[in-house]
């Protein structure tokens, strides 16, 4: 067998097993770093943040189908998604969103190639069923 | 042989994983609640003070709902009552007076037609919808306590199978279970259900989990903790005041934007 395609089944045989042992332990998201993010008074998240007692409201992102707003430790609210009940939701509000302006580099692409307006629900897929993640946005007022 | 090993380690690890990932079984749906309606009313009043309390709401935070003041000729009738109590269910209407029990009427489906008729003969109301009142009364279980005493009245109980059907005319006008409700939509919310090509949804309250369909697809599932609602309430002065009740009630509603058929929207399934 070539050296290259011995590397090749090796690497691809410890990513299975990887993924295998990631699959087995239930698929948990997998933390990404905190964003934290300031708002001003003219924010329209100001006045929620400062009705907290701590001043800090966290945003929590899981692909797994979960968005958290929580505040001193505490649930707030929750958002619960798959992305069939995503994609229902973004189809009740395109009508109400403005067209894509076909002049701007977004619509040249998706105009010059039709499927990458499946991008994102792709994406969305991939996150919810194979590779989890935990992103969290940190928003505190000034 | 040996120069195949990385190959056979491959398709063996891809197959534990395959057979990992075909052996998960799907997740079970959740135990379902009993199918009932069940509505409990408290409601407390003190002939001293010639105050009232229902549902858990003072008689101050009643009248801000325009709940009337009460006339001297019923205070002095509650004065003589020690409490009262009425029980509906499917079988029968049970009214106690004083712990003596006053009056029963033993019902079924079939008796009920005969009072659903003399209702649409006599009462000269719009007709009765008789299989929307029995998917009501056949899962009823109501009751309205009276009780004298100064202390606020529990809190309202609605855990609630059946979901109001709520009609609204391409007009506009507002019917609930058939009967007008006096209000209408205003044009920029007929407007937004015409650019989105609404024509059904459906809506419901779990004990903070609010489920929502829009023309038969499924949306994602907002839920909303108390904690939650008093930051907003903080937030934007909304003084919304206690919201435990909100908290422990289920309620649902089928709504119909123009001509169409409801369908059967059962919440908490």
């Amino acid at each position: 067998m070539r050296p290259w395609l011995k590397i090749v089944f090796i690497t691809l045989g410890a990513m299975v097993v990887v993924y295998g042992a990631y699959l087995l332990s239930g698929r948990p998201a997998i933390p990404l770093p905190a964003y934290h993010m300031q708002v001003d008074s003219t924010n329209q998240l100001y006045p929620i943040v400062k009705a907290t007692e701590s001043g800090e409201v966290k945003l929590t992102l899981v692909t797994s189908g979960r968005i958290v707003a929580s505040a001193d430790g505490k649930e707030l609210a929750n958002i619960r998604y798959t992305p069939t009940t995503l994609q229902n939701a973004l189809d009740v509000v395109s009508p109400f969103m403005p067209p894509l302006d076909p002049e701007s580099s977004l619509g040249k692409l998706t105009n010059t190639l039709p499927f990458t307006r499946k991008v994102p629900m792709f994406l969305v897929e991939a996150l919810y069923h194979v590779v989890r993640f935990q992103f969290s946005v940190i928003v505190s007022a000034n | 042989m040996k120069h195949n090993r990385p190959i056979l380690a491959f398709l063996l690890a891809l197959l534990i994983v395959l057979g990992v990932t075909f052996s998960q079984k799907p997740l079970s749906a959740t135990a379902q609640e009993g199918s009932t309606n069940q509505i409990y009313v408290d409601i407390t009043f003190d002939p001293k003070a010639k105050t009232y309390s229902i549902g858990g709401f003072s008689e101050a935070q009643l009248k801000q709902f325009g709940a009337p003041a009460l006339q001297d000729e019923i205070w002095d009738f509650l004065g003589a009552l020690q409490g009262a109590n009425l029980k509906v269910d499917s079988a029968k209407i049970d009214l106690t007076v004083d712990q003596a029990n006053l009056a029963t009427l033993n019902w079924n489906q079939k008796s009920r037609a005969l009072i659903y008729t003399l209702v649409d003969t006599y009462s000269g109301m719009p007709l009765i919808d008789q299989a929307r009142a029995e998917d009501w009364l056949s899962k009823a279980n109501i009751e309205f306590a009276l009780r004298k005493s100064p202390e606020i009245s529990k809190p309202l109980l609605l855990n609630l199978a059946t979901a109001f059907n709520v009609d609204i005319t391409k007009e506009g006008i507002v019917n609930v279970e058939g009967f007008n409700t006096g209000t209408s939509l205003t044009p920029e919310v007929i407007r937004i259900l015409e650019m989105g090509k609404i024509s059904n949804a459906a809506v419901c309250w779990d004990k903070g989990a609010l489920d929502a369909t829009i023309n038969g697809a499924k949306l994602p599932q907002l839920v909303i903790y108390s904690d939650g609602l008093s930051v907003l309430d903080r937030a934007f002065g909304l003084n919304i005041g206690d919201v435990q009740q909100l908290f422990q009630s289920k309620l649902g509603a089928s709504i119909l934007y123009g001509d169409g058929d409801h369908g059967a929207t059962q919440c908490g399934q």
